[in-house]
């Protein structure tokens, strides 16, 4: 009868040794370090409870799960095991979310227009005033020289000199000043055209609004603790994007 | 239908805002200052109407040339004998610009011809000396030009009285 006694005690020693032994093991914790892309303002919840920002975890040994997110990035969501008195490195790059690619892709079109309509604008009016410029200078230079010739008409002794003047400068020089005057009125139209559109794309590109990021994985991620209160019944966390102007 | 096309068009304060604050204004401000900073030239030369200068072949305006005088001198050394000098003044106040010059003489009586210059520099009464020597009642004619470089402007016709 002893000898079952005996017997029972040392099984409930052993099971309770085992028991401890186990219990010791369980509470033994490692070290998790997070390297994700974007490394510097990601965030993630650790088992479903706590939400963290941190790059450097001391965790109990045993599976955890983290769902990390980053603005403008999709959660991740993963369980790693962690080995009691060991570092282990999580190494993660977060995809872009569908939605911020779709944002980009609008952006980009957006740029794409507003460079339709106000770079290509602006520099066919930089051209045409550079052209209507060199116009001008041509102009003024052939109106300069008709006033030239008129002057050396004037104060001319040599009678040869005279009539080359008359018969054949002159000519020329007139005839160089209507080109010029044409060419001016012309490149001035555009100029004046271009400015005009110019101005009126301007007008036009300023009351389209610039597409907003709705990120929604952010709404996802905040939706995803529960962080409580001080009556210590608690909330749940939601996101929302306002766009501000 | 005339409601829905007002709403279309801008509000006309934002826009002036818009245009005078943004690089609209600027713009407009430039085309402003290029069209206003150029100055126009016109092309009212007429080469018809340049008749007024003297050198000018086409001169159009009073007479260059005025007849003053035939003087016969007796020539003091020899071969001796007489020289004629038919004397004319150039009207240099029609003249653009002071300037010296020489005038083309030909003499319409004997077809002779020569260059005559300004003796003494700046003189405008000139002396033409005729190679073939005339006496008596009658009227020498000369052609004469404004001459520089060899080249010759209107011609006009002086004659007057022989000595």
């Amino acid at each position: 009868m002893s000898t079952r006694k005996n017997f029972i005690g040392i099984s409930m020693r052993a099971c309770a040794c085992v028991l401890l032994c186990s219990s010791a093991s369980a509470q033994s914790t490692g070290k998790l370090r997070l390297l994700v892309d974007p490394g510097h303002d990601f965030a993630f919840v650790l088992d479903g409870k706590h939400r963290m920002q941190s790059r450097e975890l001391d965790l109990l040994e045993g599976n955890h799960r983290l769902q990390i997110w980053a603005p403008t990035r999709t959660i991740v969501d993963t369980t790693v095991y962690v080995r009691g008195g060991s570092t282990r490195e999580l190494l993660i790059r977060l995809p872009f979310s569908p939605e911020y690619r779709a944002h980009e892709e609008e952006l980009r079109k957006f740029r794409g227009r507003l460079v339709l309509q106000k770079a290509l604008p602006t520099v066919v009016t930089v051209g045409a005033g550079a052209w209507t410029l060199a116009a001008y200078l041509k102009y003024a230079k052939a109106g300069k020289q008709l006033d030239t010739d008129e002057e050396l008409y004037r104060t001319s002794a040599d009678p040869a000199e005279i009539a080359e003047l008359k018969y054949q400068s002159i000519p020329e020089h007139q005839d160089d000043f209507k080109k010029a005057n044409t060419m001016l009125i012309i490149s001035g139209s555009v100029f004046a055209l271009a400015a005009a559109g110019t101005i009126w794309s301007y007008l036009r590109a300023g009351n389209a609004p610039a597409p907003t990021f709705d990120d929604k994985e952010r709404v996802r991620f905040d939706g995803l603790v529960w962080v409580p209160s001080a009556d210590g019944h608690g909330t749940w966390l939601a996101g929302l994007t306002l766009p501000l102007r | 239908m005339r409601n829905t096309l007002l709403s279309l068009l801008p509000d006309p304060r934002r826009v002036t805002r818009r245009f005078v604050d943004g690089p609209c204004g600027t713009m407009a401000l430039l085309v402003i200052l290029l069209l206003g900073g150029t100055s126009c030239y016109k092309n009212d030369l007429d080469v018809a109407e340049l008749t007024n200068n003297p050198f000018d072949a086409d001169y159009s305006g009073a007479a260059i040339f005025s007849f003053e005088e035939v003087v016969n001198e007796a020539q003091p050394v020899p071969p001796g004998g007489t020289a004629q000098y038919v004397v004319f003044r150039v009207n240099s106040a029609l003249f653009l610009e002071n300037t010296s010059y020489q005038v083309k003489v030909r003499d319409l009586v004997t077809g002779d011809e020569d260059l005559v210059g300004q003796v003494p520099v700046g003189s405008d009464v000139l002396r033409y000396q005729r190679d073939t020597v005339q006496f008596g009642a009658g009227e020498v004619c000369l052609e004469l030009r404004l001459s520089n470089n060899l080249s010759y402007g209107r011609a006009e016709t002086l004659c007057g009285p022989l000595q």
